[in-house]
């Protein structure tokens, strides 16, 4: 009798601790969700201008500007289940502006963004920044040098002069481009990626395809 | 063997009931602040700074290990020694109070490590850090008082 107490007692202990622990661990996801979801609007500073890198409509009456980072998993969600598709069926209602916001944690984020910008110097741009988002999981975790030769790989497979890519890579002026791309969001405000600003006002990060779309349709209004 | 036993249970007595119990609750604030941090990480959200730049020291190159941000080993060790302390109270086996009083050792060498970071290589300050380097001290000064009383234990049993 006393031996089967004490081992509801220690049932009990345990499931005790596991609650304990789940109910911080979830009011921790919950408090970051409402932060991250309830953030104060963002007013976009710096106005598209032909330096960016445009996609879909040039006429639409919706800009769509993402601060994004290759390395981010949360980017890479948007742009495979999102973005792509809605480039692909709605791009004649908006315009799709990507600017580089690599974060310093992504230690291949950077040279990512490099290897986009050097794509986009031989007019691949949207073709290496698909296919980074699309091979992520491959290169995320690789040293920097091993990353850096993987993207000229890729570069090869797009078909593009592979010693041209090479040194464009090393370009100080694309360096530069990355570089004041990611103060221009740190200047804004924008302190996590994906930051997406519709018509210059950073939105609420949309949990669906189809609410991004309502998104843009409210927006075309 | 009689002996033996008698001591066990005279050691458990020394140790006042309050010290596991505090470093429970120390473990499990130490937990809370390490798991908010790691999951700003992979939310990829930087948190609040009320002072200091914390974003400095959370996103610089010692902010991770192999790619594992250090706020996820903090938030392990502290949920180790949050179920060693339970499992003290649990099993009544004093063996796994003693381990948890030395794995604060290493809580507090690796605390050591990322204040002396903050003070003299990243030249910023994250409060949440602050408070984790805090902890972790407070888990190796408790310790330290409850292996001394062991100490005195087994010199004065040995008299």
């Amino acid at each position: 009798m006393n031996n089967q107490s004490s081992t509801v007692s220690r049932i009990f202990t345990w499931i005790g601790l596991i609650v304990v622990l789940g109910l911080i661990v979830w009011g921790l996801i919950a408090a970051n969700n409402k932060a991250v979801q309830g953030r104060p609007k963002l007013t976009l500073l710096d106005p598209v201008t032909s330096a960016d890198w445009i996609t879909g409509s040039t006429t639409a009456p919706v800009t769509v500007v993402e601060y994004s980072d290759l390395q981010c998993p949360a980017c890479q969600s948007y742009h495979n289940l999102v973005l792509k598709k809605l480039i692909a069926e709605e791009g004649s209602k908006f315009r799709f502006v990507y600017r580089h916001f690599p974060l310093p944690q992504h230690m291949n984020a950077y040279t990512a963004a490099l290897a986009a910008e050097a794509a986009g110097k031989q007019g691949k741009f949207w073709e290496m920044h698909d296919k980074l988002f699309e091979t992520q999981k491959d290169w995320e975790k690789l040293a920097t040098s091993t990353a850096a030769e993987t993207f000229a790989g890729y570069a090869k497979t797009l078909g593009l002069d592979a010693a041209k890519f090479k040194s464009d890579e090393s370009d100080p002026a694309l360096f530069a481009k990355v570089a004041s791309s990611s103060e221009s969001g740190n200047k804004t405000g924008v302190d996590s990626t994906p930051t997406f600003f519709v018509n210059g006002t950073s939105i609420d990060n949309p949990n669906s395809y189809d609410e991004f779309k309502a998104v843009i349709e409210k927006a075309a209004q | 063997m009689m002996n033996l036993k008698q001591s066990l249970k005279k050691q458990l007595s020394n140790i006042p009931r309050w010290l596991p119990i505090v470093l429970g609750v120390i473990a499990l604030i130490g937990f809370a602040d390490a798991a908010y941090l790691s999951i700003e990480h992979f939310s990829n959200v930087i948190p609040p700074c009320a002072a200091g730049s914390c974003e400095l020291v959370l996103t610089s190159k010692y902010s991770n290990v192999f790619g594992i941000p250090v706020s996820l080993f903090g938030s392990l060790y502290y949920l180790l020694v949050l179920v060693l302390v339970v499992l003290y109270f649990d099993a009544k086996k004093e063996i796994y109070l003693r381990i948890a009083l030395f794995c604060t050792f290493a809580g507090m060498i690796s605390s050591a490590i990322f204040v002396a970071l903050m003070v003299f290589v990243i030249h910023a300050y994250c409060q949440y850090c602050l408070l984790s380097a805090g902890t972790s001290t407070a888990l190796f000064i408790i310790s330290v008082f409850a292996l001394r009383k062991y100490r005195d234990e087994v010199a004065t049993s040995v008299k």
